[in-house]
């Protein structure tokens, strides 16, 4: 059973690299729902062989690496937007007040305090310059509550192809603006394609308690991460 | 939907038992597929409503298991399989006997 569980933790390594190919939102459940069937595998009683059980098991959890590129790279971000939200388009630097005071005047709604309603603006704004830095048109900004948080998101017709916009390091060069954004906000989810980019800023709400702590998955994937 | 061979043996496995939880493990053995194919396939089906997930949590004697996500055809991803796999069976059928004609034709 113990060299089981060691060949369980490289599996789910594997399969924890595998996950964090993909957007946030989804990343945790994915964790959950690839590993679950590690010990279905682990125990198939219709493999004689252990060793082919662990090599299938191994090469199941490897596998995922390559699906998950494949999988569709969004939940379907504009679906949950509710009624409660406010909008606003921007096609240039002259749009960024407006912008700022609906952040702020939204956040302050909701009760978020001060200085983190400035870092929510402060965000909100790095990621429109990107928008007006790489894209001819604007974008879309929405802004609204849900349960214990509040969230903005940007639409607009970019399509990112630096990878290393992806990463959660600072990059060398560029980029330093969505590294920025990724320290202040609690969540980040970027979904994007030729269709154009999404991007999903979320903030606790004081008092939401420690709900983030298992709830919002981590980069290092700390919900149920092989120990 | 396009349907390849791939896609064509999940739904297989789907319409074999309709009312069968699939797990996916098992579906990967019926299917013979890998799960870095299998899965991003479930997702699409599932975004098209073909196709619903649900938690299952394992039964005590099973040491503590996680939940596992199992899945199942919708009653429109049912109808639709049938479809899509009664015309690719037509479509087959015509080739075989589209080639197999002049062949024949040709020997006179």
């Amino acid at each position: 059973m113990s060299s089981h569980s060691r060949v369980q933790d490289l599996a789910k390594y594997l399969i924890l690299r595998a996950c964090r190919r993909l957007p946030y939102d989804i990343r945790n459940e994915r964790y959950r729902e690839w590993t679950a069937e590690l010990p279905a595998i682990l125990d198939d009683p219709g493999i004689r062989f252990p060793g082919r059980r662990v090599a299938r098991a191994l090469l199941y959890a490897a596998d995922h690496y390559r699906g998950a590129r494949k999988l569709p790279q969004t939940s379907s971000p504009n679906t949950t937007i509710q009624a409660n939200g406010g909008l606003v388009a921007f096609t240039g630097r002259a749009d960024f007040p407006t912008v700022r005071a609906l952040i702020a005047d939204r956040a302050k709604q909701a009760g978020v305090p001060a200085s983190s309603a400035i870092d929510l603006v402060i965000s909100v704004s790095e990621i429109i310059a990107n928008t007006l830095m790489y894209t001819s048109s604007g974008g879309l900004v929405r802004v609204w509550q849900a349960e214990d948080e509040i969230l903005c998101q940007i639409d607009d017709t970019g399509y990112i192809t630096d990878p290393s916009a992806w990463r959660e390091r600072l990059a060398p060069e560029g980029c330093h603006g969505l590294w920025l954004v990724r320290q202040i906000c609690d969540q980040v989810d970027i979904w994007t394609s030729k269709a154009g980019t999404t991007v999903r800023l979320h903030m606790r709400l004081p008092g939401a308690g420690g709900v983030g702590a298992d709830a919002v998955p981590s980069q290092q994937g700390s919900e149920g991460r092989p120990q | 939907m396009k349907l390849t061979g791939p896609l064509e043996r999940v739904l297989r496995v789907f319409l074999a038992d309709l009312s069968a939880r699939q797990y996916g493990y098992e579906l990967m053995k019926a299917a013979k597929l890998p799960s870095g194919t299998l899965y991003p396939m479930l997702a699409r089906l599932e975004a098209e409503g073909l196709v619903t997930s649900q938690w299952e949590p394992q039964p005590q004697d099973a040491g503590g298991r996680p939940p596992r996500k199992y899945y199942q055809l919708t009653g429109e991803g049912a109808r639709v399989a049938r479809l899509e796999l009664a015309q690719a069976f037509k479509a087959t059928r015509r080739i075989t006997h589209d080639t197999g004609r002049p062949a024949t034709g040709s020997a006179h």
